[in-house]
């Protein structure tokens, strides 16, 4: 089929993740043979380019959120601090994404890149730089698959979702770095909306290096999309596992935050409070406290 | 955008596709305290939701748009001003990237004309270079981008609303077709006449075929 008119929604399926083995080569040769599907497919790459964040996103949605609450009529209470914008930019703007949460890491491993991890010290002016960045980080996060389908060196078309996988694969480095490219790639697969592959990257991480931040820090977006797919007991271990491993870690919020959502999800109320009370209590400026004054409310 | 609109955004049934698509919804407790005008709620909301509008806002104006944050603010305010009739029906995260990408496409064919003026010819460039992206690839992509969207400016509003949820928020057919509450069919015919509208585009883009050329060889 060469025209407009393809009724098939396997690219769809496929940038959500929920493509099976089977409907990736299906995919593979249908994408050879449509020309409408692979106009969708590049164009929707195009956008997913432009997937980007700004240097400023923090103050930006920090602001929006004042004038909610000053459209709901009270006045704003105190300024959250920077930190907790910063943490909340990276982990709202980025949906949680890795390389974020590597950034906020208190004690980061060595980087393979100085655009994947700054590394300036957590002085209060260096915060500018370390939000630059991650900025991007996730820029260049998005960008292999448009690369390499348009590149003069692989002009081949079309490239594939699972052939975009595969060379993520071979790209693995040997070494240190290997943990940090890992996530990096985890995280690329998670924006892409391949949930499984992304998944099964964590996984790879955890299981390979154990002992890396990377592997404890892998925890929360993989809770995350352990919870969105419906199972959220092994969600409540990843989150667990972080807060057992992480002690004084920068996403400490999140993972209660996280723990508290598997924990409603399972009906266990009790545990469910505790963890909200946790969540308001030691971190009361943190993004997820209102939500957990309310879901306390609820309860209640 | 107005509080129909962003009404309309949402107004698929919650037996439907769009129900379907997502799991028991975190944020509608905190959606529901919001519409009662609950501010920190409110507050919450735009904090949880507030990044992902922009993000959609800036993929539909362009990330250089000197209105991105009057119109993400625009679309957070539409989002607020309808959450007291939201029945749902839909994850609160859906009806929000949805309300950000109808409010900027209002947004950018109200501007349609002032940003024409400022654009020199051909030199519409959307750019985001990473490390791992040539500079020819970012630069064909930039293109494309910017294309699409004029595209979007030009088409009739349901064709560009129905390309634009396909290929920006990877919407399926049955679920645009829910939201606009029109049939199937009509969604399928309406991204069909956008494709082709968008082939026809980018094969008389001169620029745009000349990378191209130059990405094949």
């Amino acid at each position: 089929m060469t025209g407009d008119d393809c009724r098939s929604e396997l690219l769809v399926t496929a940038r959500r993740g929920r493509l099976s083995d089977a409907g990736r080569l299906a995919l593979d040769a249908h994408l050879g043979a449509c020309a409408s599907c692979r106009l969708s497919y590049d164009v929707s790459a195009d956008f997913d380019a432009a997937d980007v964040v700004d240097l400023h996103d923090g103050a930006r949605i920090r602001a929006l959120a004042d004038r909610a609450r000053r459209r709901g009529g009270r006045s704003g209470r105190a300024p959250v601090s920077l930190r907790a914008v910063g943490a909340a930019a990276a982990l709202v703007i980025f949906c949680g994404s890795a390389s974020a949460a590597v950034w906020w890491w208190h004690r980061p491993a060595p980087s393979p890149t100085a655009a994947a991890r700054p590394s300036s010290a957590p002085q209060p002016e260096s915060t500018v730089k370390r939000l630059r960045g991650t900025a991007v980080a996730v820029v260049t996060s998005v960008a292999p698959q448009t690369a390499a389908s348009r590149s003069p060196e692989a002009p081949a078309r079309p490239r594939t979702a699972r052939a975009a996988s595969r060379a993520a694969v071979e790209t693995v480095p040997a070494g240190p770095a290997a943990a940090a490219s890992i996530l990096r790639q985890a995280t690329e697969a998670r924006q892409r909306g391949e949930r499984a592959r992304a998944a099964e990257l964590y996984h790879r991480l955890q299981r390979e290096f154990p002992a890396s931040a990377e592997a404890a820090l892998s925890a929360i977006p993989l809770g995350g999309l352990l919870l969105d797919d419906g199972l959220p007991r092994a969600a409540l271990t990843e989150f667990d596992g972080y807060l057992t491993r992480a002690r004084g870690g920068a996403l400490i919020p999140e993972a209660l935050y996280g723990r508290a959502r598997a924990l409603a999800r399972l009906g266990d109320r009790a545990e469910e409070r505790r963890t909200w009370m946790r969540l308001c209590a030691d971190f009361p400026d943190s993004a997820y406290a209102p939500l957990g004054r309310h879901r306390l409310a609820e309860i209640e | 955008m107005n509080s129909e609109e962003a009404q309309a955004a949402g107004s698929a049934t919650a037996s439907g596709a769009l129900a379907s698509l997502h799991p028991p919804d975190d944020l509608l407790g905190v959606a529901r305290a919001a519409g009662r005008g609950d501010s920190d709620a409110a507050a919450t909301l735009v904090s949880e939701l507030g990044g992902g509008m922009l993000r959609v806002v800036r993929k539909v104006m362009g990330h250089q748009h000197p209105d991105v944050d009057d119109v993400t603010q625009d679309a957070v305010l539409a989002l607020l001003g309808s959450l007291e009739t939201f029945r749902g029906a839909c994850s609160v995260e859906y009806f929000a990237r949805r309300i950000a990408l109808l409010t900027a496409l209002g947004a950018r064919r109200r501007a349609k004309v002032r940003q024409r003026e400022a654009e020199a010819e051909g030199g519409a460039i959307d750019e985001f270079p990473g490390d791992e992206l040539s500079p020819l690839a970012t630069t064909v992509a930039s293109r494309r981008r910017v294309l699409v969207r004029r595209l979007l400016d030009d088409l009739p509003e349901v064709i560009a609303e129905a390309l634009a949820l396909h290929f920006i928020l990877d919407h399926t057919v049955e679920e645009i077709a829910e939201a606009a509450a029109v049939p199937a069919n009509t969604v399928w015919s309406r991204l069909r006449l956008g494709k082709l509208a968008l082939r026809r585009k980018l094969e008389q883009d001169a620029p745009l075929a000349e990378m191209l050329r130059g990405t094949s060889r």
